[in-house]
């Protein structure tokens, strides 16, 4: 596969170049490695063409942010075409690149237009964060990332993945991995960068079902016993990755604290008794086999849940559903709160908020912000699978080296692990986008046409 | 088009200049009190009515917005019902003699109550109007103004029939699709399983059920659904039923006023004939004046007396919980994150806490983890952009309690509303740190419990100031700070009028007590136009100030 094939070429390449530090390799990488034509061909929509309708003042309108060292952000850039904006990144070399949106004018002319200057379309993008997840995951913290906790952030992908396009029809979705601890979202449809705030925030909060905290749990929202059919989808997908990955990964029901955390969910003081007498019983008969004990508890813990609910419904006199609600969802309460994607909101609601661009390293980790295929997520490794800008450096040599004699090669990079990240981002968006973006220029033709007879008909 | 104009003195005349209205009237006509408010009116009217409709249109929609702040977990019925009888109590006998006497001269019944529709539509559309004129001057009235109309529509679209409904789609949102027998079939039982979800009554999934009318719509057109999962979404198209049109049309409504106010706001100079200027300009500018939008930048210069020194006491004595708790926290952790930042900094500047005095204060707060350079670097700007200094250079508001309510936030975050935030144990304990009365805290509790926050808070004021039940219940921090001063500084100045009685000895123990009693009634009308009128004003006394 080629992700095997990626990682023994990081793992050939070992450290890289040994004693280049992140920052000092940045103009190397921005010089030979950082793929400027894709992000621009990207981020035109077809307006770099000959077509009649392409606007070519389109891309000049797009903010990007640079960030410099020391914290210094420098909003409001932008540039007339790939050339123009390969030349800035050279020369001023920032640790990040944000992409904002495409303004009504140019970002660099804002205050000639005053309030006619504001933002007209952004992909919509949304962003989750491991962090976020903290009181729910035991493996570490803060900006922590490991194979035990990324099960949580590839069941985020194919949740929102399958979402975006099965119930809101959107076609061109790339995602990304931060670099550090998440992943971002962008959807390229042209629909989907003319949404307005409000409709932003709809389709953030469509899926946002986990709520925030309250009363030292996680709060979600699932009403009555009935799952909408889209949390539904949502958590078929949940609960099979819980026993599998999840459960066993996180190690949710060893240790004392972690399991009554995990027991808070049960609406029953009798039930969380029961549920305590057959994990004591399960650790006394430790043959259970070589399954993890974990999913051991987790049967147990169902099993119980599952009985209780059958005694509720073979009670006299009808069926008290607020009793029994509480009951039915509560298994699903658990998975839900442990490991439905949790978005930062604020991110996706706004058109100018600003995002980091793929393929940009990040200052600390030295990895490179790699496109990742949503089919593939499960094996994608974000600890050692995701080149770093160091690895980069040293495959480079290792090129050069074997190309002895021969003329330097302008397209080097073809010969590293980037290769791999940008035929993941061609495949992902860029191939189907160049069929979309005809479509949208041939609309705008046929538009230019009908206002063109109407003025004949005057 | 021209707005209004005179022809002589004492009244005022609608004129529209726009060609066709007669033609749309008949359809607009059909529903009674549904008006999507695309005519303006033009009919000679008094200067007496023109007032008396406008403050009577306002009382309704002010005391219906504090009805729902008050009461924010009632059934539609319920709103619906306070509508009407509000309705009943400021519309009613304002209709002009003419109704008044085609009712009385023994005309048939039918004709008598066509005739008095015919007013009652006449005044909706006078009254919307002329409030239009008054609130489309600022952005802030526009979306007051805009906020309660669109309510108060939505409300009276429910009443509706199914055939009126249709009817009024037809007019006015061709845009639905109609889902074709064969399609509906299959999504059907994805449709009810959206139902059963959103725990809709067995009642509404037998309605259609037995009478499946759904529209498809672009999602984009449905946000509102889209955001609470209560409809169906498949490759983009949501699919509507008949009854959740409601919020279609409603958005359709707020969208046609909205433009129009926005279209009054630029042309506002030539609404007014030039002779009529002088009068007219000054009555409708007052309709606002008057306002009984709860407002409260007189706060900050009233008890002006804020600084980073003397903030913890002010803090400890006035802040109502959700701020309190922040300083609390803030105090202990020496840091906050951006939500607690935000909400405490505007509140802050909300109290008249000057920026100079905030940045040290939040410096002070956040040393010594933070040193004082990287709080420069990383805090101060933000500070002076909440105080307008930086960036767009908006004058940033404190947020009211629905927006504080509305937070949510990780386990790391201490901001939004309390009662709603934290548990029982954890919300008994901060209250009984600010020495709240056991039983109101009982009280404060059950009623966060039942999602009542705003009550709960004020059911704490009242255990913390030791005061009857208020009035008027929290609606924003600002508010309860308001209170807090001014009760506090009444209590003050009793004691001050009754240590002075007492020391001159001249009165008996008896008239002591009286003046300590009587000095906050006073105080309280004084105060009570600035920080609380929920009142309607009385009719007379407007009308003699408008004049002018």
């Amino acid at each position: 596969m080629a992700d095997t094939a990626k990682k023994q070429r990081v793992d050939q390449a070992g450290s890289g170049v040994p004693g280049i530090s992140v920052q000092e390799a940045m103009p190397t990488y921005y010089a030979k490695l950082f793929p400027t034509q894709h992000m621009v061909k990207w981020l035109a929509y077809g307006n770099d063409s000959k077509h009649a309708q392409a606007d070519s003042h389109f891309f000049n309108r797009r903010e990007f942010c640079f960030t410099l060292q020391g914290d210094i952000f420098v909003r409001y850039q932008a540039f007339k075409d790939g050339a123009a904006l390969q030349e800035a990144i050279m020369r001023r070399c920032p640790d990040k690149i944000d992409i904002g949106p495409v303004y009504s004018a140019n970002p660099m002319d804002r205050h000639k237009f005053g309030a006619a200057f504001h933002p007209v379309e952004r992909e919509l993008v949304f962003d989750i964060d491991l962090t976020d997840y903290d009181d729910v995951r035991t493996c570490g913290s803060g900006g922590h990332i490991c194979a035990k906790c990324w099960p949580l952030m590839s069941v985020a992908v194919k949740i929102i993945d399958k979402g975006l396009r099965e119930e809101f029809g959107f076609k061109h979705i790339l995602w990304v991995y931060s670099g550090r601890r998440g992943i971002h979202c962008w959807v390229c449809d042209p629909s989907a960068r003319q949404l307005t705030d409000e409709q932003r925030s709809a389709v953030a909060s469509w899926f946002a079902v986990y709520k925030g905290h309250e009363e030292g749990k996680a709060r979600v929202a699932l009403l009555g016993g009935t799952m909408h059919p889209a949390v539904e989808r949502a958590a078929g997908i949940l609960r099979s990755a819980w026993e599998q990955t999840l459960l066993p990964a996180q190690r949710l029901l060893e240790d004392g604290p972690q399991c009554e955390a995990l027991l808070r969910y049960l609406p029953e003081e009798g039930l969380v008794e029961t549920v305590r007498k057959k994990w004591t019983e399960a650790s006394r008969s430790r043959n259970a086999g070589n399954t993890d004990v974990n999913v051991v508890r987790w049967r147990a813990l169902e099993e119980a849940v599952a009985e209780r609910v059958r005694e509720e419904r073979s009670k006299k006199g009808g069926l008290n559903y607020k009793v029994l609600g509480p009951l039915e969802r509560c298994v699903d309460e658990i998975i839900m709160a442990h490991a439905y994607p949790r978005l930062d909101m604020e991110v996706s609601k706004k058109m100018n908020h600003l995002l980091k661009a793929p393929f940009c390293v990040h200052p600390k980790t030295g990895k490179v912000c790699v496109p990742l295929d949503p089919k593939a997520v499960d094996a994608f490794d974000p600890v050692d699978g995701v080149p770093t800008v160091t690895s980069l450096l040293g495959e480079l040599a290792a090129a050069k080296e074997a190309a002895e004699g021969g003329k330097p090669n302008p397209e080097a990079w073809r010969d590293t692990a980037m290769a791999d990240a940008v035929s993941v981002f061609e495949s992902c968006l860029l191939d189907g986008l160049a069929a979309s973006n005809k479509e949208e220029l041939t609309g705008r033709t046929r538009v230019a046409v009908a206002v063109g007879q109407m003025n004949v008909d005057f | 088009m021209q707005f209004l104009a005179t022809t002589k003195p004492g009244a005022a005349e609608f004129t529209s200049q726009l060609g066709g209205n007669a033609a749309r009237k008949g359809n607009e006509r059909m529903f009674s009190d549904l008006s999507m408010y695309n005519t303006p009116p033009s009919e000679n009217i008094t200067l007496e009515e023109f007032e008396r409709l406008a403050l009577a249109r306002l009382s309704v929609l002010k005391e219906m917005e504090a009805y729902r702040l008050r009461h924010a977990n009632k059934t539609e019925k319920e709103y619906l019902d306070k509508l009407n009888q509000l309705k009943q109590k400021h519309m009613k006998g304002l209709t002009s003699s003419a109704a008044a006497a085609a009712a009385a001269s023994g005309a048939s019944g039918a004709a008598a109550t066509s005739a008095q529709r015919e007013e009652e539509v006449r005044a909706d559309n006078i009254s919307h109007y002329v409030l239009r004129l008054a609130y489309c001057r600022t952005a802030e009235l526009r979306k007051w103004f805009l906020a309660q109309e669109c309510e108060m529509f939505r409300l009276k679209f429910g009443t509706y029939s199914a055939q009126e409904h249709e009817a009024f789609l037809s007019e006015h949102a061709p845009q639905y699709k109609p889902v074709p027998a064969d399609e509906l079939e299959s999504v059907m039982p994805d449709i009810m399983q959206v139902m059963r979800s959103n725990l809709e009554t067995r009642e509404a999934m037998a309605r259609v059920t037995a009478d499946p009318k759904f529209y498809k719509v672009s999602w984009t057109r449905v946000p509102e659904l889209v955001s609470q999962r209560r409809v169906l979404l498949r490759g983009g198209w949501a699919y509507v039923s008949r009854e959740a049109l409601a919020p279609l049309v409603v958005a359709e409504f707020r969208a046609g006023v909205s433009k129009g106010l926005s279209e009054m706001a630029r042309r506002w100079r030539q609404m007014f004939p030039a002779e009529e200027e002088q009068r007219l300009q000054p009555l409708v500018a007052s309709l606002t004046n008057r306002s009984l939008v709860a407002d409260y930048s007189g706060v900050a210069t009233r008890y002006g007396d804020v600084s980073a020194a003397n903030l913890p006491q002010v803090a400890a004595k006035h802040f109502p919980l959700c701020m309190g708790h922040l300083v609390t926290q803030l105090a202990a952790e020496r840091h906050l994150r951006h939500g607690g930042r935000q909400q405490l900094g505007l509140f802050l500047k909300g109290i008249g806490l000057p920026m100079e005095e905030a940045l040290l204060f939040w410096r002070s707060m956040f040393a010594p983890r933070c040193t004082g350079e990287a709080f420069d670097k990383q805090y101060a700007y933000n500070i002076r952009h909440n105080y307008g200094r930086e960036g767009k250079r908006t004058d940033y508001t404190a947020h009211k309690c629905t927006t504080i309510v509305g937070f949510s936030g990780g386990p790391g975050d201490h901001h939004g509303c309390p009662y709603r935030r934290l548990d029982e144990p954890a919300l008994r304990a901060a209250l009984g740190r600010l020495k709240c009365d056991d039983r109101k805290v009982e009280e404060a509790v059950a009623k966060a419990r039942d999602g009542h926050y705003q009550l709960a808070c004020a059911a704490a004021f009242e255990g913390v100031h030791r005061v009857p039940e208020m009035d008027v219940g929290i609606s924003a921090p600002l508010q309860y700070y308001a209170e807090s001063r001014r009760i506090c500084a009444e209590r003050e100045s009793a004691a001050v009028q009754g240590a002075a009685a007492a020391a001159t000895g001249a009165a008996p123990a008896g008239a002591g007590g009286e003046a300590g009693a009587l000095a906050p009634s006073v105080a309280a009308a004084d105060g009570g136009t600035e920080s609380r009128g929920v009142k309607r004003p009385a009719g007379g006394e407007s009308t003699t100030g408008a004049a002018r």
